[in-house]
């Protein structure tokens, strides 16, 4: 029970209190910089100003932005001067994604001209399909909406499964960063080489996240070795690190990963005894099947197949395998723009792009934090659009009765 | 080795990075505070830091981020019985109850120095087990993570032991909406009806609070009461905090099988903590008063969820798989910091790896200190009379649901648990099996699928699975015998024991959580 004396210090207590609250909601408002810091860092004991700063961190991206537009008037050097771009991740923040992405964007930042602020969104879950889409509804059409992707998201577009709203034939794309993938075998299944994939000596069994996903890539290459039926596929390992770990373990004796992760953290099987490597699947250079740089002396799976079988690959299961390694092997990790935005500010974009790739310490970082490849940048990044814009109907067709029949998918498109 | 205990030591103890060290445990507390506020939104706030930081400066950052939220989470759950995140769920059934009965402080005490010691036992075992991680991995297959599973989906007979029909239909509604989403081993959604919404799945965060908080809220309202009449501060915190000697046994014992299931990847989260505390209470004497407020339900999961991030770094860092979600933010942090995970990290890296044992024991030490301190004026929180604190409560909690999804069905189905919660609440349903069922309901499918898939009915038969089955059947069934025995003498004359443990029951309405 309050009494009638004690009112008024609880009522100028409860003031005080609420001040402080309105005084934290306009500074993290106002403040533009270490925004998050500060937020943290004023946290007290009292549960009024944690209430408050919950609000705050909350509504701080509500309040950025606004401060942000009301600086985009300024329109000096460069189209996006004073701007801010808004990135979005439809993945964790962290991730293999949102780290190639911030690490590109970064530098890009840079070579932009005037006063450009980035800012990221990560929006994941869903196998970043939801995000994706956020992208391509939310999206202003002035150039300041990028999407960052993956093989997960692009697939599901490839496989015209209905929850896709986004449509890369809309969009350009500003940069990729390729990513082989290399296939390897137990030498307890008695394979040596590609013909001995034919009659191993114990069934052979290998792994998958879901066939919706980048792994399409591997199953489409055990289907232009005529293996589909004999490969047992168990799904559901959640991801590259689990399925290799299973491997070890011994309850997988085929395995296919991005040679980046193999030679970094796997490659010790190999001289342990446990792993015979057979391929790479190479990637595509205007047309043409190269090494993978990571493992340059492993064959690609052109090779090796003229090697054991005399003749080249084709048909359709071949076409396809080519076609999802020219559309998510060249450009694994991508950011890409609407195709609606003005042609200034696509051109703005690439430029910057290309001059962060070729800036001094890129490529030594890059090799380090996403991968020993080459990124695509400038027209190389325009060739493989058209890449896109050109996928050969009947191709897409056999990709997507392939997943549906040999593996299931459901959902997907004709 | 003990050179590079020395060296990662010396590492550790720089001013600049023993600043980030501080930055990252208050970031950590805070979040860990917040209801439902968890690792994804502390790495984004971490992350401008972290780019082209030190190394040692930014781990000891990340490692202090992700060491102490089990420590601050314990406020929430204690004083609002509402669990800051997934491992503090199990330290709702009896802290709540504590709290309630005014025992807030001595509590908060208890809880903080199980989790001081369950982190440092964390810590210690990490940098032991550095070296034998590969090999324990390596031993458990699909099989036996699946019989894991299973062991922790049995916890749901001690949670509903007092109601086991009701408790079971809770278990499975939590596996029901753990299975929506992405189906774990085949190309399909399930239960999407359609919206976008639902192909992430359902987030924990959301059901924890629909289920409990809100529902508590509700309850205390309808009584106009306060969490707790008074808040006994007879020696109060420290007092709590000394007590925990006469448990010495209980918290090594939880700090060693939360550190174990914590190295299991797949089983992160909750599951350390409620394993603990359903295994303190079948072995444990005079145990039948856990639910109702003894000390002991919150020691054990307390040491066990601090004990399981030092266990968790081990797959994380040698193995590159994350143990739990909090895991999976610490990879993303040393990714950025260029870090690469994997074998190196006990060769050439070693320093570097045993210096995140270090910054570990010193990140629970400082954040134990820190919420001692703050304990006590906290503690008053659960005076507070449910009219004044039910408002911000209510807005906490959904902006805490908000941050799921950031999408308007977030709240709705926040209300849509809510209303489920406060049926099952004033029908005495145990709420706490559906927590566990959400948890383990897709890990278990996966598991499950793989072996079947890869070693047809064989793998019943292996060795390790038989033993983790025996062990899960008499946890399971020890109650059961239990119950039988006290069914038996309750036709006689009630058991004395009994109201020993729980004269409060009629006080407390006889809450089954």
């Amino acid at each position: 029970m309050v009494t009638r004396v004690a009112r008024p210090r609880v009522e100028s207590k409860r003031l005080l209190c609420v001040l402080l609250a309105a005084l934290l909601l306009v500074a993290t408002a106002c403040a533009e910089e270490d925004e998050p810091g500060e937020a943290a860092d004023t946290e007290g004991g009292e549960a009024a100003e944690t209430e408050a700063a919950t609000e705050d961190t909350a509504e701080t991206d509500a309040a950025t932005e606004d401060a942000g537009e009301e600086t985009a008037d300024t329109v000096e050097g460069g189209y996006f001067d004073g701007q801010r771009i808004t990135v979005v991740v439809p993945f964790g923040a962290g991730g293999g994604v949102d780290t190639a992405t911030r690490f590109i964007l970064d530098r890009a930042a840079e070579e932009l001209e005037g006063e450009v602020e980035f800012e990221y969104i990560n929006e994941s879950g869903g196998g970043s399909i939801p995000g994706a889409n956020m992208w391509a509804i939310e999206d202003p059409g002035d150039g300041t909406y990028l999407l960052a992707t993956s093989p997960t998201t692009v697939l599901p577009w490839i496989l015209g499964q209905d929850a896709v709203e986004y449509d890369f034939q809309q969009m350009t794309p500003l940069w990729g960063h390729p990513a082989g993938r290399v296939t390897y075998v137990h030498p307890d299944t008695g394979v040596e080489t590609l013909e001995d994939l034919q009659n191993p000596d114990v069934p052979l069994i290998t792994g998958a996240r879901t066939a919706a996903g980048v792994e399409l890539t591997s199953l489409l290459a055990f289907d232009a070795l005529d293996l589909t039926g004999d490969i047992q596929v168990v799904m559901g390992y959640e991801d590259g690190a689990v399925q290799a770990v299973a491997y070890e373990q011994g309850e997988l004796n085929l395995n296919h990963q991005p040679t980046g992760t193999y030679v970094r953290d796997w490659q010790h099987m190999e001289e342990e005894g446990n792993a015979q490597v057979l391929f790479t699947h190479g990637l595509l250079e205007g047309g043409e099947w190269v090494p993978d740089p990571t493992m340059p002396d492993t064959p690609t799976l052109y090779d090796a197949y003229v090697d054991a079988l005399g003749e080249e690959p084709g048909g359709e299961s071949w076409e396809a395998f080519r076609a999802l390694v020219s559309l998510v092997g060249t450009a694994n990790y991508a950011v890409w723009v609407s195709s609606d935005a003005p042609p200034e500010a696509i051109e703005e974009l690439q430029a910057a792009m290309v001059a962060a790739v070729q800036a001094e310490g890129y490529q030594a970082e890059a090799d380090e934090l996403i991968g020993p490849y080459e990124s695509v940048v400038g027209d190389d990044v325009n060739a493989w659009a058209e890449d896109i814009e050109s996928l050969d109907p009947a191709v897409l067709s056999y990709v997507r009765s392939f997943a549906r029949d040999e593996y299931g998918v459901e959902d997907v498109g004709d | 080795m003990i050179e590079a205990l020395a060296d990662g030591l010396s590492q550790v103890f720089v001013l600049e990075r023993l600043i980030w060290l501080v930055v990252g445990v208050a970031i950590g507390l805070v979040i860990g505070v917040l209801p439902g506020i968890g690792g994804t939104t502390g790495m984004a706030l971490l992350l401008p830091f972290l780019q082209g930081m030190d190394l040692y400066a930014g781990a000891a950052m990340l490692v202090g981020f992700v060491a102490v939220g089990s420590t601050s989470d314990t406020f929430p759950a204690v004083l609002l019985g509402v669990p800051g995140s997934g491992g503090s769920q199990a330290t709702i059934m009896d802290g709540y109850p504590l709290a309630r009965k005014g025992r807030a402080a001595e509590t908060l005490g208890a809880a903080f120095a199980s989790s001081l010691l369950g982190g440092l036992i964390g810590a210690v075992a990490f940098v032991v087990l550095v070296f034998a991680i590969r090999p324990i991995i390596l031993a458990l297959a699909s099989p036996e993570l699946f019989m894991l599973t299973l062991l922790g989906l049995s916890m749901v007979a001690v949670l509903a032991r007092r109601a086991p029909i009701p408790g079971l239909i809770a278990g499975f509604f939590g596996m029901l909406i753990g299975s929506v989403g992405a189906a774990p081993a085949l190309p399909v959604y399930r239960f999407t009806f359609g919206q976008l919404y639902f192909y992430g799945g359902i987030s924990l965060p959301l059901l924890a609070l629909g289920l409990f908080a809100i529902p508590e809220l509700v309850g205390l309202l309808a009584k106009d009461e306060a969490i707790a009449q008074t808040v006994k501060f007879k020696g109060g915190v420290m007092r709590g905090f000394v007590q925990i000697y006469r448990h010495k046994l209980l918290i090594v014992w939880s700090s060693l099988l939360g550190m174990f299931i914590g190295m299991l990847p797949g089983l992160g989260g909750g599951a350390a903590s409620w394993i603990t505390y359903g295994t303190a209470q079948r072995a444990l004497p005079r145990a039948e008063g856990f639910g109702e407020g003894d000390i002991r339900g919150v020691i054990a999961p307390e040491s066990a969820n601090n004990s399981q991030e030092g266990g968790s770094l081990l797959p994380t860092l040698l193995l590159s798989i994350p143990g739990s979600p909090t895991m999976a933010i610490m990879l993303g942090g040393l990714a950025i910091l260029g870090v690469r995970i994997g074998p190196r990290m006990v060769q050439e890296e070693l320093p570097f790896t045993l210096s995140l044992g270090w910054t570990l024991a010193l990140a629970n030490i400082l954040a134990c200190v820190i919420c001692i301190v703050l304990a006590r004026r906290v503690a008053r929180l659960a005076t507070i009379p449910s009219k004044k604190l039910a408002p911000f409560l209510l807005v906490l909690i959904i902006l805490a649901s908000y941050q799921a999804n950031h999408h308007w069905g977030d709240i709705l189905l926040l209300m849509g648990f809510a209303l489920i919660g406060y049926v099952m609440k004033v029908l005495n349903w145990p709420r706490a099996p559906a927590l566990i069922g959400f948890a383990l309901s897709l890990g278990s499918e996966r598991y499950l699928n793989r072996s079947i898939s890869i070693y047809g009915l064989e793998w019943t038969t292996r060795p390790l699975v038989l033993a983790i089955g025996a062990f899960t059947a008499m946890v399971f069934l020890w109650g059961t015998v239990q119950w039988i025995v006290t069914q038996r003498r309750g036709d006689g004359q009630a058991s004395s024991t009994d109201d020993a443990i729980a004269p409060d029951r009629s006080a407390q309405g006889g809450d089954d959580r």
